[in-house]
């Protein structure tokens, strides 16, 4: 039997899962991109093999 | 095709001189962010919730994130197999960069799988873990990968690190179908309850949300692992000039305390 | 010629089995040291349940493979710890041994240990526990077949922990998770011989064989650059 919940209840499992979501991802992203640039620095630009 | 700090593109390309930003991983990085804000419209509001007869209401909702987030994680791990399969076979820096930063990317995907998949069991189970078969055995993946992260940070030679964790790779992912057989013929014996599935039936614009979802983790993932990747191959780079660095830095010593240098031998850094 | 190499890899493999046990018979450390070491995980166990309400015998098998795990770490860092003192591991590269017969031997040695300690840790479960036995065919199956598995997979993740610092935190990690089926599938057979129903408990056999086959399949492929490395 499966459990009905309250609209409003519901609403707020899918929010924390999308808040969840967005920032454990936007976390994630966030700090590679910013590890890059740290090693980037010390790089020399010819060494960059991306750009 | 250089590029110098003064010509990275203007407006939206405009890419940070020191970063591991390209044009084409600009392009699909806002191919990625316009698509996850189309997604989000999609999948909470635009599709209607499930009012079907064994509705899980606006609680589908949470499996166009749980899916597509639990097929990135299988396809970052059998990334990293094949990449340590092909390390094993050219022995180039790039096939071991490649395995890691996937492995990484699997763990964080991962993460997020178990998270969702948690919320989702509450919202059915009333707790927060049931021993689902399928999630049990991410589980299990999820500490196996993160033991194959501490295995990379544990071997400082760049040569012998990725060759073991190659193996590891490799023999790890095998792991993966044995564990989730195993678990799921358990669960299968001690299911008192019955326990809501994981796959609850959907169609129509529902159907397109968990498709353009898994769409956009996979977008993601590629997108992440551009970062990733050259991030890896920029640190195993600094790693040996270091190396190269700390050896002239002897030489320049030996020289100075008046002794003779023996011939230098550098060690050839990995193509 | 294939039958010379299995020859010489099982030579090599009784070699190392037999220097294994002697050391073994000479510093007893499995005896006085991991094998109480079992006896205590039982005890514990019993101060973690309730030991008056039958939890202890319906719990039973599990509490048993779960003891024979955990008791398996201490063997296999044992068996390649002898290999990292003092240089032998770098002996036993230059050694001209099979590495596959290495492999084999150091397996070997861990699945007699193991056995060892499972004796003594049934004869635990059967008095601490009282639980009765049934079903022995299906028991001693059960326990050749899931040591072999864990002797396997043991002897390969032991040599890659082997050189490392961390070998003593990273080997659990990595073993687990892996043996995980052997402590699903080896709690079901028991289960299955001391409800002497034992049809399913069978299979449960049969997985512990394929992961036993698999995992000196791939030991024997996977230990010598393993073995380079450590």
């Amino acid at each position: 039997m499966p459990v009905v919940l309250a609209e409003a209840s519901a609403w707020s499992y899918v929010t924390v899962t999308y808040v969840a979501t967005v920032g454990l991802l936007g976390g994630y992203t966030a700090w590679i991109l910013r590890r890059g640039r740290k090693v980037g620095r010390q790089l020399p630009p010819e060494e960059r093999t991306w750009s | 095709m250089t590029s110098t700090p003064s010509d990275t593109g203007a407006g939206l390309l405009r890419l940070h001189p020191d970063g591991t930003a390209s044009r084409g991983s600009r392009i699909l990085g806002i191919v990625v962010l316009v698509s996850s804000v189309a997604f989000l419209y999609v999948a909470l509001v635009a599709s209607a919730p499930d009012r079907s007869l064994d509705a899980q209401g606006e609680l589908v909702r949470i499996m166009y994130v749980h899916v597509p987030s639990a097929i990135a994680c299988y396809t970052a791990f059998f990334v990293t197999a094949v990449a340590s399969g092909m390390y094993l076979w050219r022995r180039t820096t790039g096939w071991d960069a490649l395995a890691a930063s996937s492995a990484e990317i699997g763990v964080v995907f991962t993460a997020l799988t178990l998270l969702t998949g948690s919320i989702w069991g509450h919202t059915t189970w009333g707790t927060w873990w049931e021993w689902d078969p399928r999630l049990t055995s991410t589980a299990l993946m999820f500490v196996l990968y993160l033991g194959y992260l501490a295995l990379r940070r544990a071997i400082l030679d760049p040569t012998s690190r990725a060759k073991q964790s190659a193996i590891l790779g490799i023999i790890a992912f095998i792991n993966v179908p044995i564990v989730h057989y195993s678990v799921d013929w358990w669960r299968s014996l001690h299911q008192t309850a019955t326990v809501a599935s994981l796959d609850p039936q959907i169609d129509g614009l529902r159907l397109f949300a968990l498709m353009f979802g898994m769409v956009l983790a996979m977008l993601l993932y590629v997108w992440l692992m551009m970062h990733r990747f050259r991030l890896a191959y920029a640190e195993a780079a600094l790693e040996s000039k270091g190396l190269d660095q700390a050896l002239a830095e002897r030489r320049a010593e030996a020289r100075a305390d008046g002794g003779s240098v023996p011939p230098s031998v550098t060690p050839e850094g990995g193509s | 010629m294939p039958d010379l190499v299995a020859d010489s890899m099982l030579r090599d493999a009784a070699m190392v089995v037999g220097k294994d046990l002697r050391l073994e018979w000479r510093s007893r450390v499995t005896l006085s040291q991991i094998l109480p070491f079992a006896l205590l995980v039982l005890i514990l166990f019993a101060f973690a349940l309730d030991p008056d309400r039958r939890i202890l015998e319906e719990a039973t098998p599990g509490l048993f493979w779960l003891a024979v795990l955990f008791s398996m770490l201490l063997a296999i860092q044992r068996a390649y710890a002898v290999e990292t003192t003092d240089g032998v591991i770098d002996a036993l590269r230059l050694s001209d041994l099979d590495p596959a017969g290495i492999f084999l031997g150091k397996a070997a040695g861990i699945a007699l240990h193991l056995l060892v300690l499972e004796v003594a840790l049934f004869a635990g479960v059967t008095v601490l526990y009282g639980a009765t036995p049934h079903g022995y065919l299906l028991l001693v199956a059960t326990l050749v077949l899931a040591t072999t598995g864990l002797a396997a997979a043991g002897s390969l993740y032991g040599v890659l922990a082997a050189g490392l610092r961390v070998r003593d935190t990273l080997l659990p990690i990595l073993m687990l998770p892996v043996v995980a089926p052997v402590l699903i599938a080896g709690t079901e057979a028991f289960s299955a011989a001391y409800a002497n129903s034992s049809g399913d408990g069978w299979k449960w056999c049969g997985l512990l064989a394929a992961f036993s086959v698999l995992y000196l399949a791939i030991g024997i492929f996977a230990f010598e650059p393993l073995l380079e490395e450590s």
